[in-house]
């Protein structure tokens, strides 16, 4: 005659795996705001913006203006603002971001952290950029 | 900790508070009535269609929560009920004509909001010349494009020239009538569409109090936070007070230079920026400036606000419960023919003129505009520096 597992042993098992599956998620969500968090410094530290532009590509990124023509399926837009402007850079091909006026910014969020850089619109290249933990105070350098 | 059941098991201790239930004599309107729809629908007791009807019933006014032993945030949990009613496809009419008005100009108006604005602005008006940010919101866009344009020409004069207008093509609104019917979808892209315009901004600045609540409460209760610092107009503008006494001294000059007398001012504490927003002050301090002295609120206790009934969008939701509730509101206090009625938010305006007779009734940026607006046209400006250090400095 088997001998049946006892019923701790299935509650630990299937707490195990549980968290496992939890600790998993928890890995990846920390690696993608870490990365953020990481290029953004690394902007306020005057690294290269086509770069991280190009390392942290459209994960997270919010364009923040209104796309001419949304993918069939997308939610419809109300109010979606000024038109995107576009720009590949790199391999990005036809980056979309706001301007208003000659004032152009690029919006990232990953969870609780966010990334705002402002750029020059004519030559495309860094003023400042903001690295924000929303709802906290904002860090950044103009 | 907000749990409807205990509203839904409540005996109405709070009706006599709710403005809707007495303006309207709807039982159906108070907490208790909203709760118990909710639940049977939930329950399956009761078709979501005819729960929905019920919870559209609620401005948001709060009134609700001082009698209420139990503390329950009455707005919050009708948010979800009525988001819950949305995903059943039940939504009232007065909710989908709203929605659909929306959808096709991006205002719950059904207008084109950014022409006329741009039609009484200056060019200037809209030039970013510091990070802070005069958001009308769409109701004033929509009643008062003049009176918008016209309060910018009294930011310069006071000091404050680095605040501007949206400089969009498209005005969007701020998301709060999606908000308020349940379109949480809806409200996330109206989100989306704002976020880094607003997070571009240091000081954030609305005379509407929905777009005040929208996004200090609602952006953040969507994981959406807005690191600009949110204030409403009358806060921003207290950091100029003297200046505010510098132009209201020469207001009364101008005024009784032109045969006009001082107007007696009576101040309407609208319940969003009141009661909602915690933030129903400010006001008193800055009409104490400008006037120099405070005026009396038309509530009858201090801090007590008397909804207009036109929270969250109720009067182009249910128009005809929402002018029963003016009505009511009206009746609750005093303004003297002849004085000036100055809502703190944006939204009451509508719902109060012509129910005071001999009143005139305005905003904050209608009474910026009317008091201070023809001695700022004359090219007087506050004798006073604009205080420097503000965060809300460019």
């Amino acid at each position: 005659m088997s001998k049946q597992p006892s019923p701790a042993f299935g509650i630990v098992v299937g707490l195990a795996a549980a968290f496992a599956v939890w600790a998993v998620l928890w890995l990846s969500t920390a690696r993608t705001d870490s990365q953020l968090e990481r290029a953004c410094k690394a902007l306020i530290e005057g690294a290269d913006l086509e770069e991280i532009v190009v390392e942290l590509g459209r994960e997270g990124y919010r364009p923040g203006c209104s796309l001419e023509s949304s993918p069939e399926g997308a939610p419809r837009d109300p109010g979606g603002g000024l038109p995107c402007t576009t720009v590949t850079v790199g391999s990005l091909v036809d980056f979309p971001y706001l301007c208003e006026g000659a004032d152009c910014s690029l919006y990232w969020r990953i969870n609780d952290v966010a990334c705002l850089v402002e750029l020059d619109a004519a030559a495309l290249t860094l003023e400042s950029a903001a690295f924000m933990t929303l709802g906290a105070r904002a860090a950044g350098v103009e | 900790m907000t749990d409807p059941s205990l509203c839904a098991l409540c005996p109405r201790l709070c009706r006599y508070a709710c403005p809707v239930a007495q303006g309207t004599a709807d039982e159906g309107a108070t907490p208790t009535s909203m709760a118990q729809a909710w639940r049977a629908a939930k329950a399956g007791d009761l078709p979501w269609k005819a729960a929905a009807d019920v919870l559209s019933r609620c401005t948001g006014c709060m009134a609700c929560k001082a009698p209420c032993e139990l503390e329950q945030d009455v707005p919050s949990y009708l948010y979800e009920a009525r988001a819950e009613a949305w995903t059943n496809g039940a939504v009232p009419d007065g909710a989908a004509l709203m929605h659909r008005r929306y959808l096709d100009s991006g205002n719950p108006f059904g207008a084109d909001l950014t022409s006329s604005l741009r039609e009484h602005g200056d060019d200037d008006d809209f030039e970013r010349k510091g990070r802070v940010l005069f958001w009308p919101g769409c109701r004033s866009l929509h009643e008062q494009p003049d009176l918008v344009a016209g309060l910018m020409p009294i930011f310069r004069a006071l000091g404050a020239d680095h605040v501007s207008l949206p400089a969009r093509k498209e005005t969007p609104c701020c998301g709060a009538p999606l908000r308020a019917i349940g379109d949480d979808a809806g409200f996330q892209v109206a989100i989306a569409a704002n976020q880094q315009y607003f997070n571009r901004q240091r000081t954030w600045i609305t005379p509407s109090g929905e777009c005040l609540n929208a996004v200090r409460e609602g952006y953040p209760s969507t994981g959406n936070a807005i690191t600009a610092e949110v204030l409403h107009l009358s806060e921003f503008l207290l950091f100029f007070a003297e200046q505010l006494a510098d132009l209201g001294h020469a207001a009364y000059v101008h005024r009784a230079e032109n045969g006009l007398p001082a107007p007696q001012v009576v101040v309407f504490d609208s319940c969003g920026v009141g009661r909602r927003a915690g933030r129903g002050d400010a006001i008193y301090g800055v009409l104490e400036a400008a006037l120099g002295s405070a005026p009396p609120s038309f509530a009858p206790s201090p801090g007590r606000t008397v909804c207009c009934g036109a929270g969250d969008f109720h009067d182009l939701r249910r128009p005809d419960a929402a002018a029963q509730t003016a009505d009511w509101a009206a009746a609750q206090g005093v303004a003297p023919p002849g004085s000036w009625l100055v809502t703190t938010d944006a939204g009451c305006m509508g719902s109060l003129r012509g129910r005071l007779p001999g009143v005139e009734v305005y905003d904050l940026v209608g009474f910026l505009v009317a008091w201070l607006g023809p001695v700022v046209t004359t090219g007087a400006k506050a004798s006073t520096p604009a205080p420097s250090g503000l965060k809300a400095n460019g």
